[in-house]
């Protein structure tokens, strides 16, 4: 039984939040993934398999932060700062260590996360850069700014380690975000 | 062997040759005279010979002992940023533990000014690893227990971000024990080189290592006196004694002693020597510990190093080296006192300092600090995990010698709020429960969320006991902490299971292998039928667990286990559900921070870097992770977990904690009642707490009855940022009334609530309320309707006594 009532204290915000993360609340789920028609998955491997599947459609902040000086603290700003000096005299371990330690300070700034993995990147590092930089999509998830730039940097270092699939998913991403944002190309590490 | 014959020939010769000389009879004292000749060649003889074999030793050992050097290992170093979570207290307790000194004024690095809500302070030039930085002086200010404002003295401009020297937490020294921090002689004050000779030894400068005038007034001051009043020894036949022999006071080792002085002179020059004494004497005991050194001795005592120590302070050290257990400050006050005044007054005598000064100086207390050592004892279950990651990638030589300089993760502030709460919890619980006091045991680790770096790691109840560290060592059954295992399992097939699925609730037998049956029970041994999958992991039922488990299938439990980050081979069989399956709580803290960052694995780390003793970086352990399970079932059982401590098992953590903090957990007990765990987070902390019995009797505590009261505890002296995790792109929300069971034909007559799904996944026989649904604004006073019970734990609830969901806006405030 689905009633409505309107304006029982929900807060616009969380309306709007879970419009954009949740997608519309009054759908009722598609019929096709129904348990009753799919075939049970015996591994924890298949049931992944089958979440790829119902692969979701993200809807995109195009007024999400584009740059890491709008969205960080003082002291984050001075440690990007640090570590771009030191990234360009060439002391890349120095300038991973001051980014780290941005992460202490700000754990969930997914431009600190998606710096991080790009600089593993540039440190022949694919593994690490590839997660790093998927962390910091899922802390950046409707930004689509901060998303094709780490599906730029994960589909580079998932080439390097040679699994194509991963590569070619992150290469798909990394087409439809560049569809989507027209001539934006700015790159973690000018 | 020569025959008998050939010796007889010389003999004849010899014969027939005295009888041609003109007898004489010898007096028997050119006999005495020869004899004392012989005897004295071979004295002599002995003596040289014994002296270039005392020679190799000294050579050998001065060489080689000069230059060993322990590892030294550093916390943290505190990072101080306006906004940081730092009050004026914990900044004070900071520098308190740094060494740093109160005073009116800046007087130089390692001295601070305290103006209340306002701390001006001169910090230590310090070689980070990476790279050197010099001392600063700075006022940080302090509101609504954040830093506001960080002002540059000298230049008045504003500072974004300012670090502090680490804490030197210890000592990686060789298993004899012997610990110290290497100076050399142009680090050390020269008033206390000076102090030093004029005391100990005032014509150092001018003898040849033994002082023949200094024996003999000791001689005799020591024969007016009737017993041994003084020491003739020089500084030299002092560092002999230390370097080389034993505390055994006979003739022939006085003897050695002199000859291996002598050698040393000759060797090496006054400044060699006053630096090795400096570095190499004995200055206290610290349980096995041997402290050697005034470079350590300075930290065991006044915790600072030796350059920032005022007068009365170096007196006192030099007071104590005459006798370090006799003058232990620490245990005979008014002894120490008493010589250290004496020692003042040899400063006037010696024109060091002025009379009126030492007036002052005397006036003063001893100022030495809590037996916490500048070193190892302080944490030592944390230094062995150092140790043990160290372990294989350098030879313990080096660790021991090469005088590297390791940086690690621990924070001092946390390490002390959960020694504090574990030793303050176990005494309570033991009243409160009547176990005999000191049976109970435990152990604490503390973890940050993302990048997985140990905070703090406790042993043992006595945390400075360097003995059994249970934290890494004491492998128990882990109980219910694995349920959330095979939940988040089961939810990685979003087909079949959501968190609203139905689950029985009745009794199973399993048959063994060995042909015995297995029958698990619930924690109350009743059943309620139906239970739904939210509901069977917050109230922690066993039956649906492990009907939910061989649904799943074992081995994918097991592999789960493995992915979150449990290294160890784990038998594959049903009772693995209910956590049949033996941790230590760190390897359980690396499951559950696993899950804590949305299934994200990071080695948990206690290192981040290691340096020579010169500066240059040699390894740089750098944040790692892997992202090992997919964040939508991690975000699902994310959601269940903070019902466990919203409406489960863990509702009494909330008496400790303030209501607004979102966390998520889970408890665990084992058999009889043997082991109590809890494992939960912030969104910035993970924490894991065992408590038991080494001897493996009941401890006749729950979860929730004992770790979950020591968790809280520890957390609640952290600065913990809520359990907001971001909500994955693949996860929907749906509003269902969570009082019912059945959700196919929802009347949302209740609170709805909404559930996360994998979008798409939704069973479409549920029918979710409508969002905004006589949704119930509340105060955030979680459950304080509800009948909540002191031994609530694992299982212990009525399926007729459905809790209310308490205020939903925690959750709704996710999406804020």
């Amino acid at each position: 039984m689905m009633k409505y009532q309107e304006g029982v204290g929900i807060v616009p915000a969380v309306l709007l939040s879970l419009l954009l993360l949740g997608g519309c609340a009054s759908s009722t789920p598609k019929a096709e993934d129904a348990p009753a028609t799919r075939p049970v998955p015996q591994t924890v491997e298949e049931a992944d398999a089958q979440d790829r599947e119902s692969a979701p459609s993200t809807l995109w902040r195009f007024d999400a932060p584009r740059d890491a000086e709008q969205v960080s603290s003082a002291p984050v700003k001075t440690l990007i700062r640090q570590a771009t000096i030191e990234r360009d005299a060439g002391l890349m371990d120095r300038a991973a260590a001051s980014l780290e330690r941005a992460v202490r300070i700000e754990p969930r700034n997914a431009f600190v996360w998606g710096m991080l993995a790009a600089l593993r990147l540039e440190m022949d590092m694919p593994r690490e850069a590839s997660s790093l930089a998927r962390k910091s999509n899922s802390l950046a998830q409707n930004n689509p700014f901060v998303q094709l730039r780490n599906w730029r940097v994960i589909a580079e270092a998932e080439d390097i380690v040679d699994d194509d699939a991963d590569a070619d998913e992150a290469e798909d991403k990394v087409d439809s975000l560049e569809e989507l944002l027209g001539d934006y190309d700015e790159e973690w590490w000018p | 062997m020569a025959s008998p014959k050939a010796k007889k020939k010389p003999a004849k010769k010899q014969a027939g040759k005295t009888s041609t000389t003109k007898p004489m009879r010898r007096s028997w004292w050119w006999y005495v005279w020869s004899l004392f000749i012989i005897a004295g060649c071979a004295a002599m003889l002995f003596v040289a010979g014994y002296a270039v074999f005392l020679d190799g030793i000294v050579r050998g050992q001065f060489e080689g002992v000069r230059w060993a050097l322990p590892a030294q290992v550093f916390a943290r170093p505190l990072d101080v940023y306006p906004g940081a979570r730092i009050t004026s207290q914990d900044f004070r307790e900071e520098l308190t533990r740094l060494g740093y000194r109160a005073t009116d004024s800046l007087t130089g690095p390692g001295t601070y000014v305290d103006q209340g809500e306002s701390i001006r302070f001169a910090s230590r030039d310090f070689t980070f690893w990476d790279g050197p930085q010099a001392g600063r002086m700075a006022d940080v200010s302090f509101s609504g227990g954040r830093v506001s404002q960080i002002k540059d003295v000298k230049t008045g401009t504003e500072e974004s971000l300012l670090r502090l020297d680490p804490l030197l937490i210890g000592s990686i020294y060789p298993k004899q024990g012997e610990d110290r921090v290497l100076l050399k002689l142009d680090e050390v004050p020269p008033l206390f080189s000076a102090g030093l000779i004029a005391i100990e030894d005032r014509r150092f400068i001018k003898h040849f290592g033994v002082d023949p005038m200094s024996i003999l007034r000791a001689a005799i001051v020591n024969m007016r006196a009737g017993r041994v009043v003084q020491g003739g020894s020089t500084l030299t036949q002092q560092l002999v004694k230390n370097f080389f022999l034993t505390a055994r006071q006979t003739l022939w080792r006085k003897f050695t002693e002199a000859i291996m002085a002598v050698l040393l002179e000759i060797h090496y020059s006054k400044e060699e020597i006053l630096e090795a004494y400096i570095n190499e004497v004995y200055i206290g005991q610290d349980g096995n510990r041997a402290i050697h050194g005034f470079g350590l001795g300075s930290y065991f005592y006044f915790h600072k190093p030796l350059a920032e120590l005022q007068a009365h302070e170096i007196a006192l050290l030099v007071a104590i080296v005459k006798g370090p257990s006799y003058y232990d400050p620490r245990r005979h006050e008014a002894r120490a006192t008493e010589r250290r005044n004496l020692v003042l007054d040899g400063f006037v005598e010696n024109n060091f300092i002025t009379a009126a000064d030492a007036e002052k100086f005397k006036a003063k207390p001893l100022g030495v600090g809590g037996r916490r050592g500048g070193s190892t004892t302080q944490y030592p279950a944390f230094v062995d995990l150092v140790r043990a990651q160290l372990k294989g990638q350098y030879e313990e030589d080096d660790l021991t010698n090469e005088g590297l300089r390791i940086f690690t993760s621990l924070d001092p502030r946390i390490q002390t709020t959960a020694e504090r709460a574990l030793s303050d919890g176990l005494t309570e619980l033991e009243k409160k429960f009547g176990v005999p006091a000191g049976k109970l045991q435990g152990a604490i680790v503390v973890t940050s969320t993302d990048g997985g770096e140990v905070l703090a790691v406790v042993g043992a109840r006595d945390s400075r006991y360097a003995g059994f560290n249970r934290a890494l060592s004491a492998k128990r059954p882990i109980g219910s902490l694995a349920k959330p295992v095979v939940y988040l399992t089961a939810l990685t097939q979003p087909s079949r299971y959501d968190l609203l699925t139905i689950l029985k609730d009745e009794e199973l037998e399993i048959p063994q292998r060995d042909g015995t049956v297995w029958a698990p029970q619930n924690y109350d041994k009743r059943t309620r039928d139906e239970v739904s999958f939210h509901d069977a992991l917050a109230r922690s039922y066993n039956l649906p667990t492990v009907r939910l488990a061989l649904d799943v299938g074992i081995p994918n439990i097991v592999n789960t286990f493995n992915k979150l980050g449990f290294k160890r081979k784990i038998l594959a069989v049903p009772s693995v559900s209910l956590g049949a399956v033996d941790m230590a709580p760190f390897e359980v803290a690396q499951i559950y921070n696993t899950l804590s960052t949305g299934g994200y694995y990071s080695p948990l780390i206690s290192i981040k870097s290691v340096n020579t003793k010169d500066g240059q970086p040699l390894a740089h352990y750098p944040i790692r992770l892997r992202q090992v399970m997919p964040e939508g079932p991690v975000f699902m059982l994310n959601w269940a977990m903070q019902r466990v401590m919203r409406n489960g098992t863990a509702t009494s953590a909330y008496r400790i904690l303030p209501k607004d903090l979102n966390l998520a957990g889970k408890t665990g007990t084992t058999d009889d009642m043997r082991d109590s765990w809890f494992a939960g987070y912030s969104g910035n902390r993970v924490a894991v707490v065992w408590i038991g019995r080494d001897d493996n009797k009941p401890a006749r505590l729950t979860g929730s009855t004992g770790a979950l009261q020591v968790w809280a505890k520890t957390m609640a002296g952290l600065h913990n940022e809520s359990f907001t995790p971001t909500v994955p792109e693949d996860i929907e929300l749906m509003p269902f009334d969570l009082a019912e069971i059945e959700h196919d034909d929802e009347d949302c007559d209740g609170p709805s609530f909404p559930v996360p799904f994998i979008k798409g996944t939704m069973n479409r026989d549920y029918e979710p309320c409508e969002y905004g649904r006589r949704y119930r604004n509340s105060s955030g006073d979680v459950g304080s309707s509800r009948n909540r019970r002191d031994d609530d734990d694992d299982d212990d609830d009525d399926d007729d006594d459905r809790r209310d969901d308490g205020p939903i806006d925690w959750f709704w405030k996710l999406f804020r």
